[in-house]
């Protein structure tokens, strides 16, 4: 550190001098950031304040490199076993450990938000790293829901009326409505198909393209209402007061953190004429992986897709930002109870290994030519 | 040396004409403009704060806030100078450190910097821009680093070089997890990866090891220590109290701390220490002589550039080593001794002949600073 001793000078003219000086040269040690922070990096969850001081810390240190990597490698080994969305956090400790660790402190900023929201100003305030989380949060759940990511095919299935969810475990269907109030709350309302015995816990997701969902908030669902009010979200996901296109949202029972392992199923427009709906989406038995040059996706077919559209075909498609490139398409009643669809990957231009969601994945189902 | 090109608003080199636009009217230009101002804020925030507010994560907050409230306040800020600039600066920090923690009872919250004072700080701030700017060309004519280049692109080039290079990952992995929106493209992951400035500015980073550093590697330490550590080390050596670190002694420890983060001569040393003798201070050099950590360093890169192919291997060119010695020189003003101990063993490694006619000829002939200067003026020019 630079030393002045120039007596004549004032204390506080030292102080700024000697900072002067000394910021005129890079810091060779960037502040530290935590194995929380570095866990979001590793997941992908990350604002671009907060990536530009990981990135210079992990530049700066090799052991940091070396558990980011650790992070990464439990992430990878994990999603290429997920065949269920629970066993992604069962299935692999270490991946848990990066999971809960990144979400310990999103879940932890968030309660902690609530309080602020509602304690008002005698809350302590958020801290920087934890407005940094929030705000990584929402960014993510924003691109969700941003009408521009999602292909024009699929925007045009799916429209904006409300839609039928299907609610876990069973086939409990409800009708979910969104509202976003003027001072920026999400009201969200379902009513489901058969009423809950028991009142059961009941979370709300934003949907993303390919699949993967985010949690919103839960409450508790007591017969056949529920109704989640959640303060402020409405801004952060970019959305205007009044009614919210129900599709980019989901429903489940339970509290699920980062469920994958489902894609969105879109009806097309002349089967919906027909006033069929559901189902949603469509189970993946086996995590989107690319092996040996080839692309492999393992689905689920329900008895009842294949009853209610035997006539009908699925179409599969990936959508690369806008272009929409065709995969497969299948007469619904010739599909077996599970499938393992085996695509050439060069034509996708994508690599060995476990295939990047932010392609969106797209089930259609087409009426039979 | 003219570094100055204020023309430019692109380059960050006019800190005077970036303030005015920052108070000016114009609301995007006063965004542009504080976005650039802001990293210099930080950087001198980070060290201004350092004693009043000790821990990093909360200094990272007041520094939030203080940003926050020099840019909500502009509107009221008249631009009298970069000293005055800094003055305000500083009074605002030291009244968000109090609100955070008012706790500090003898932090005087309403400290009038002397009239004849600020124009010191201006000079000084000046300088230690222009210092930046001096150090950001060497990298430009050493390195090949733009300095067009953010520091958070840069980053990223150096961390995706690292990570395929010294750590061996898979360039799908690689360009994930330096992307930002979407993973980087196959292409840009390529032209990063054989790009001379790339490998050289990882070479360099690995290779220039900074005196605090040096020292907590020669200690054996797990982690870096911080400067208030290292300070009570240092005291600690000098009264021997306590238990030393294993395996050295007091003595080693003291003579360690005065060679290699004061860079002091064996004289200059034995004057500190009239109770050492030359053989005590010669033998604990020669222990940690064993320890310094280039060669191997050298060894390491090397082998992680031959094992990926990398296109090039940027040790054996003249132009890192002359950035090293430039750096350890005009930095740290080590004697040619000492540059020398920390750049050969290394620059052997990679068959490149650095010896002391060579490194004399850079720095007692003023080569280096010749040859920054003539490409300082022309870049200046351009």
């Amino acid at each position: 550190m630079t030393q002045l001793n120039d007596t004549d000078l004032h204390p506080g003219t030292l102080a700024i001098v000697e900072a002067l000086l000394d910021s005129s040269l890079e810091d060779r040690r960037p502040p530290p950031v935590n194995e929380d922070a570095l866990a979001r990096y590793a997941c992908g969850w990350i604002t671009p304040e907060e990536r530009d001081s990981v990135v210079a810390a992990l530049t700066a240190s090799a052991d940091m490199r070396a558990r980011l990597i650790q992070m990464t490698e439990s992430l990878r080994s994990a999603g290429q076993g997920v065949d269920d969305r629970n066993s992604v956090f069962e299935s692999d400790s270490a991946l848990k450990r990066v999971m809960v660790s990144a979400l310990k402190s999103t879940s932890r900023v968030l309660a902690n938000w609530e309080d602020a929201c509602t304690q008002g100003p005698n809350h302590p305030e958020l801290r920087v790293e934890e407005k940094r989380s929030l705000r990584s949060l929402f960014l993510g759940m924003g691109k969700r829901v941003e009408p521009l990511r999602l292909s024009p095919s699929f925007s045009a299935t799916r429209g904006a009326q409300t839609a039928k969810v299907v609610v876990e475990p069973g086939n409990v269907f409800a009708d979910l409505a969104i509202r976003v109030e003027e001072d920026d709350s999400l009201f969200a309302k379902a009513k489901f198909s058969q009423p809950f015995a028991e009142p059961r816990e009941i979370s709300l997701y934003i949907v993303e393209p390919g699949g993967a969902w985010a949690w919103i908030g839960s409450n508790l669902a007591r017969g056949s209402d529920w109704t989640l009010a959640t303060p402020e979200y409405a801004s952060m996901l970019g959305l205007v007061p009044g009614e919210a296109a129900s599709h980019c949202f989901a429903l489940s029972e339970g509290r699920w953190f980062s469920p994958r392992g489902w894609v969105a199923l879109y009806i097309s427009d002349q089967l919906r004429g027909k006033k069929i709906t559901s189902p949603t989406r469509l189970r993946l038995r086996t995590a989107p992986a690319v092996r040996n040059g080839n692309f492999i996706l393992g689905f689920e077919f329900p008895d009842s897709l294949r009853e209610v559209f035997a006539q009908d075909r699925l179409t599969l498609s990936i959508d690369f930002g806008g272009a929409t490139l065709m995969l497969g398409e299948w007469n619904v009643r010739e599909l077996p109870p599970s499938l393992d669809v085996e695509l050439s990957a060069p034509s996708l231009g994508v690599p060995d290994g476990e295939f990047e969601m932010h392609a969106a994945m797209n089930l259609m189902l087409r009426p039979a030519k | 040396m003219a570094l100055s090109t204020a023309n430019d608003p692109e380059r960050d080199d006019d800190e005077l004409g970036k303030l005015e636009r920052f108070a000016g009217a114009d609301p995007k230009a006063a965004e542009d403009a504080f976005t650039h101002l802001s990293n210099r804020i930080e950087r001198f925030l980070w060290r201004y704060l350092a004693t009043l507010v000790p821990l990093p994560q909360d200094r990272d907050d007041v520094i939030a806030t203080v940003l926050e409230k020099l840019y909500s306040r502009r509107c009221e800020f008249q631009v009298q100078g970069l000293g005055p600039w800094y003055a305000f600066v500083a009074t605002t920090a030291r009244r968000c450190a109090w609100d955070r923690a008012p706790k500090h009872e003898f932090l005087e919250l309403n400290e009038e910097i002397p009239a004849r004072d600020l124009e010191l700080i201006s000079s000084v701030a000046e300088m230690s821009h222009l210092r930046s700017l001096l150090y950001a060309t060497a990298d430009e004519l050493w390195l090949g680093v733009s300095r067009r280049l953010s520091p958070s692109d840069r980053n990223r080039r150096l961390l995706a070089a690292q990570l395929y290079y010294l750590h061996g990952r898979p360039w799908e992995e690689v360009c994930r997890l330096v992307g930002e929106e979407k993973p980087v493209g196959r292409a840009m992951i390529d032209s990063w990866l054989s790009d001379p400035s790339v490998l050289r500015d990882m070479a360099y980073q690995l290779l220039y090891v900074d005196n605090d550093s040096l020292i907590c590697a020669l200690l054996g330490k797990d982690r870096p220590l911080s400067i208030q550590e290292l300070d009570g080390l240092t005291m600690a050596a000098e009264k021997a109290e306590g238990t030393p670190p294993t395996p050295w002694t007091w003595n080693e420890i003291k003579i360690a701390i005065w060679r290699y983060r004061n860079g002091l001569l064996t004289e200059k040393i034995l004057q500190m220490d009239p109770g050492l003798t030359r053989e005590q201070v010669d033998t604990a050099l020669g222990r940690c002589r064993e320890r310094l950590p280039f060669e191997k360093v050298a060894v390491s890169i090397q082998e992680a550039l031959i094992r990926r192919r990398a296109p090039i291997n940027p040790l054996s060119s003249p132009e890192i080593w002359k950035r090293l010695v430039f750096q350890y020189s005009a930095i740290h003003e080590l004697p040619h001794k000492q540059i020398l101990e920390r750049t050969e063993p290394a620059a052997r490694v990679a068959g490149y002949s650095l010896t002391a006619a060579v490194l004399n000829g850079w720095l007692c002939n003023g080569r280096l600073t010749e040859q920054l200067a003539k490409y300082a003026k022309k870049e200046s020019h351009e």
